[in-house]
């Protein structure tokens, strides 16, 4: 068997198909002749039964009355069968009674039949018993010889021998064929297989001879050719693309064999580890790398190279020139589809600047970019740290919360760019002025924080505050020009105050308002009134919800004076809240916190629609001009409210009066906020006709450019200015410019705080239009209102008098 | 009744004669009956004749020599069934046989006397006398020295039903079949 594996595939289907053939036709033929020497014996058994049994039959009754002729001829009867070589009849008495020999035969029928010879190898024997009435009577024997089977049989395999070797001789032609037909396009194919292999050719293609299945196999080969020549297509196509990437890609590439030699690079590896060498080394490379950085990327190389553990790692290389790239170097293992070791791929990005960026964004996080200082993160967590370490001594820290004062006016007149560069100078002498270990930090827009550490009283604080102040008060020349920029300061120290970092924070705040209020530009240490007033503030806030709710609020109205006829031409409307405990309570108190809280929207709204209301119901009686004013006071929130104008006139309209009765006094300050929102917002106002007044004049800091833009009808001179006439001559002068400045930007003047009558005479002398105060009238309620107004009418000249 | 006369006044001489023949040649008549036995095998007779398994009734004239040897066919088996037999003295006693043996001092004008009686009542007829079958017995045979010559009147047997076997004939010397050999 081993003998034929090793041959061809032509050898093996003819020895195969011979063989079969042969050995079908040896056991056909074997099966043939034996059935033919079976069935010969078996037609000569039973022909010699049949006769036996006739002449057994027939033979009875000669038997019977020993008629020896009639035996002999019955005997005789089988002559006629040359096979029957002899036949003998003996008597109950087994003695012999007939018999019949053939010429060729040797031995007769002996006289007993005990002496009969059988079994002979070349004869077929019979014993018929001869019975007569179902008794035996006598026995016949027959004996025959296979001569005519064995001749037949002879012949009969001569002739099946020819037919076999003829059988043998078409076998083997037709295998002959069949291997051709099986072996020619399996040669074809190979050939085709073999053409590919040394041409590298994928287009070539087996050609199909049949549709059978060879012709099937030579269509799958092709199939198969074709998806290979697809596959190594594609294959080409991306390793070209691979090349072009890894050439094109801002990304350093290496390959590297298992044997640890790197094998690719792409340019930007070239480039990135400065290795212009045309083979690169490994261990040249590892060279590069900075010593701190070198032992951890060894013991990844080493987990890669042994146990296949995919490494990533930031490192530093040291070029030639001796500069430091950072690089991102991460690599992985190739193996294959069986699991085999191909070797390692890799990729190396610079991140030089990366890492530079992540400084920066490191620095961003703890320091505020503009000055350069701390900022609100780093501060709370500095002051967290000391307070925690400061617990542990006998020092004190001091916390100082400064705020720029009026640096977005600074900021809105000279540009951003002049408040950055101011912050910044700010913040270098700020920082000049504490200690090294003392920390300045900027939490927000125009807001400084110090942590000053290891304070033994208050008399250092105050120095370094003083300091402070001194250094800020100088002026700073910024972008040609000097500017003057003070600070309010608010100081709170441990453990007095609090070792609550965020109450620390909430007191200095608390400390550095104390300071705005008293007049900015000083400090104010915290105290516990502050917290005080705040609890207060609170509790005004909680009323105020109830007051607005249960209308607590009453109007007063000051009349406004024409100087010239002393003829009324308008109220202010004044609010008052009338506590059912506290009594009346001046909107000094209340009017600050509902602005910060913003209830000033509700009680502004409330007070506007009930002044409006009331004036039209007096315009309508007649006892108010019909062009007299109701001048109420619109808050900063009021102002920037974005319903502000859609209140005002669905309240014109349901007070039934017109837009021009109305006029509402803005301050100085809530113009300045903003400059050109408040222009937009009074342009929309003064077009519906509603008349606005600036409150106040001459304590806020409009100049001239601005207060031309402003679209004003009224503007009031501020009783400050009035009150020291005719005594301040400056204040005259200024009042006398503003009435004349007002005039020529064809606005009317009106003069507050009226309570003398050389005010008056001066101002009237300064064609100054209208005036207001107490001289003239003190703020009325509304009955006292109406009974003014019918007096004023009845006695037209007694009240100015 | 002259018959009868006739015979009881033959009878003395047939049967002295008989028995000194008889005890001339003892072992022929051994033969004989053993060859009447043996003939016996090849006749079938009609069943309306002789019923299933009912016995043969093999007769001998009382006249008939020999009697005791013949007694030793006495209940002998053949065809399954018994041979009685039995000595009859009448004519009339014929219609009982089955089987009539006739001594050969019996004349074979017998046969013809009683040709009726014998063919209806399928009795086969056995004789000596020469020319019994062609005198209307249906099996004469004689014995010779070492053997048996057997004739049969196939006409005789067919008239009185009885089939005789094949082999028998074939072994007959003479068949009569229409009067003539």
């Amino acid at each position: 068997m081993k003998l034929l594996h090793a041959q061809t595939i032509r050898t093996k289907l003819m020895v195969i198909a011979v063989t079969t053939s042969t050995l079908i036709l040896l056991i056909t033929t074997a099966a043939f002749l034996s059935l033919e020497l079976y069935f010969g014996h078996q037609d000569l058994n039973k022909k010699l039964t049949v006769i036996g049994q006739v002449i057994a039959e027939r033979s009875s009754a000669a038997l019977v009355f020993r008629d020896e002729a009639l035996l002999n001829n019955n005997l005789a009867s089988l002559n006629s069968d040359s096979s029957v070589i002899k036949s003998c009849i003996y008597d109950d008495e087994k003695v012999l009674a007939a018999s019949n020999t053939s010429q060729s035969s040797l031995n007769n029928c002996p006289q007993m039949m005990a002496t009969l010879k059988t079994n002979e190898s070349s004869y077929v024997e019979q014993y018929f018993p001869i019975k007569l009435d179902n008794k035996v009577i006598g026995t016949l024997y027959i004996a025959c010889h296979d001569g005519d089977i064995m001749s037949r049989f002879k012949q009969v395999t001569l002739f099946a021998t020819v037919i076999f070797l003829s059988t043998i001789i078409i076998a083997l032609l037709l295998a002959t064929r069949l291997q051709r037909i099986v072996t020619s396009p399996l040669r074809l194919l190979a050939t085709t297989i073999s053409n590919i292999i040394q041409r590298n050719d994928f287009s070539i293609r087996a050609n199909k001879h049949h549709d059978d299945e060879l012709g099937h196999l030579a269509d799958i080969f092709n199939e198969l050719l074709s998806k290979i020549e697809y596959e190594h297509s594609s294959l080409k196509s991306s390793e070209e693309m691979f090349r072009k990437l890894t050439s094109l890609s801002p990304v350093g590439i290496f390959q590297i064999n298992p044997e640890g030699e790197i094998t690719y690079v792409n340019q930007r590896w070239r480039e990135i580890n400065n290795i212009k060498h045309q083979d690169p080394d490994l261990q040249v490379w590892f060279s590069n790398l900075h010593p701190e950085d070198a032992p951890t990327l060894n013991k990844l190389w080493h987990r890669l190279v042994t146990e296949h553990e995919d490494m990533a790692s930031e490192v530093r290389l040291i070029a030639k020139n001796g500069s430091i790239s950072w690089v991102y170097i991460q690599a992985t293992s190739l193996h294959s589809k069986e699991g085999k070791l191909l070797g390692f791929l890799g990729s190396v990005s610079d991140i030089s600047e990366l890492k530079k960026a992540q400084i920066q964004m490191e620095n961003l996080a703890f320091y505020d970019p503009l000055t350069g200082l701390a900022n609100r993160r780093l501060f709370k967590n500095r002051l967290a740290k000391a307070v925690k370490s400061v617990q542990r001594s006998d020092k004190s820290i001091a916390l100082l919360f400064l705020d720029l004062d009026q640096f977005k006016r600074i900021n809105d007149t000279l540009g951003h760019d002049v408040g950055d560069s101011l912050l910044q100078e700010i913040a270098r002498r700020l920082d000049h002025n504490v200690r090294e270990n003392d920390t300045v930090s900027r939490i927000g827009g125009d807001e400084f924080t110090i942590l000053l550490t290891d304070v033994n009283n208050t008399k250092d604080v105050q120095i370094v505050a003083e300091k402070i102040l001194h250094s800020l008060s100088r002026p700073f020349m910024l972008n040609g020009q000097d500017i003057i920029s003070t600070v309010s300061i608010g100081i709170t120290m441990t453990p007095e105050d609090s070792i609550e970092p965020n109450t620390l924070m909430k007191n200095a705040d608390l400390a550095m308002y104390r300071a705005k209020e008293l007049g900015r530009n000083n400090f104010q240490f915290f105290s516990e009134d502050m917290n005080t007033a705040i609890l207060h503030n609170l509790e005004i806030e909680k009323e105020l919800n109830l007051a607005i709710k249960r209308n607590q609020f009453v109007l007063m109205y000051q009349p406004k004076i024409g100087l010239a006829d002393n003829k009324i031409t308008g109220v202010e409307t004044l609010v008052r809240w009338r506590h059912p405990e506290k009594g009346i309570i001046p909107p000094d108190n209340f009017i600050p916190i509902a602005e910060e809280t913003g209830q000033i929207i509700k009680i502004g709204a409330w007070v506007l629609e009930h002044s409006c209301h009331e004036m039209g119901a007096l315009i309508r009686e007649g006892l108010m001009p019909e062009d007299s004013k109701v001048a109420v006071n619109l808050s900063a929130k009021q102002f920037s409210d974005p319903d502000l104008l859609q209140t005002v006139l669905n309240i014109l309209v349901q007070s039934k009066i017109d837009p021009t009765n109305l006029e509402l006094e803005i301050t100085e300050s809530i113009i300045m906020d903003d400059v050109e929102a408040a222009i937009n917002i009074m342009e929309t106002i003064k077009s519906k006709g509603i008349h606005l007044a600036i409150d106040d004049f001459g304590t806020g800091y409009s100049s001239l450019a601005y207060l031309k833009r402003f679209p004003i009808d009224v503007l009031k001179v501020d009783r400050s200015f009035v009150m020291d006439i005719p005594e301040d001559k400056t204040d005259m002068a200024i009042t006398s410019a503003v009435i004349a400045m007002a005039h020529k930007l064809s606005m009317k003047v009106v003069a507050e705080g009226i309570e003398t009558k050389e005010q008056l005479d001066f101002l009237r002398e300064n064609n100054c239009d209208d005036g207001q105060g107490y001289l003239l009238s003190r703020p009325l309620t509304l009955p006292q209102l109406h009974h003014f107004l019918v007096s004023n009418h009845k006695q037209p000249d007694k009240k100015t008098s | 009744m002259a018959l009868y006369t006739f015979r009881l006044f033959f009878i003395p001489i047939f049967l002295s004669a008989l028995v000194a023949e008889a005890n001339e040649h003892p072992e022929n008549d051994v033969r004989k009956i053993d060859y009447v036995l043996q003939l016996t095998k090849f006749i079938q007779w009609p069943t309306l004749t002789l019923a299933p398994l009912a016995p043969i009734e093999l007769c001998l004239f009382a006249t008939t020599p020999e009697q005791d040897a013949w007694q030793a066919l006495n209940l002998r088996e053949v065809q399954n069934r018994e041979i009685h037999l039995r000595i009859i003295n009448q004519d009339s006693q014929l219609s009982q046989c089955h089987i009539l043996f006739i001594h050969k001092h019996i004349p074979n004008s017998i046969i013809k006397k009683n040709h009726y009686l014998l063919v209806s009542n399928s009795i086969l007829t056995i004789g000596e006398n020469k020319n019994f079958a062609r005198d209307g017995g249906i099996i004469e045979f004689t014995l010779l020295e070492d053997k048996v010559d057997i004739k049969i009147n196939t006409q005789t047997a067919t008239e009185a039903k009885l089939n005789i076997n094949a082999n028998l004939i074939e072994l007959a010397s003479s068949v009569y079949s229409q009067g003539q050999p």
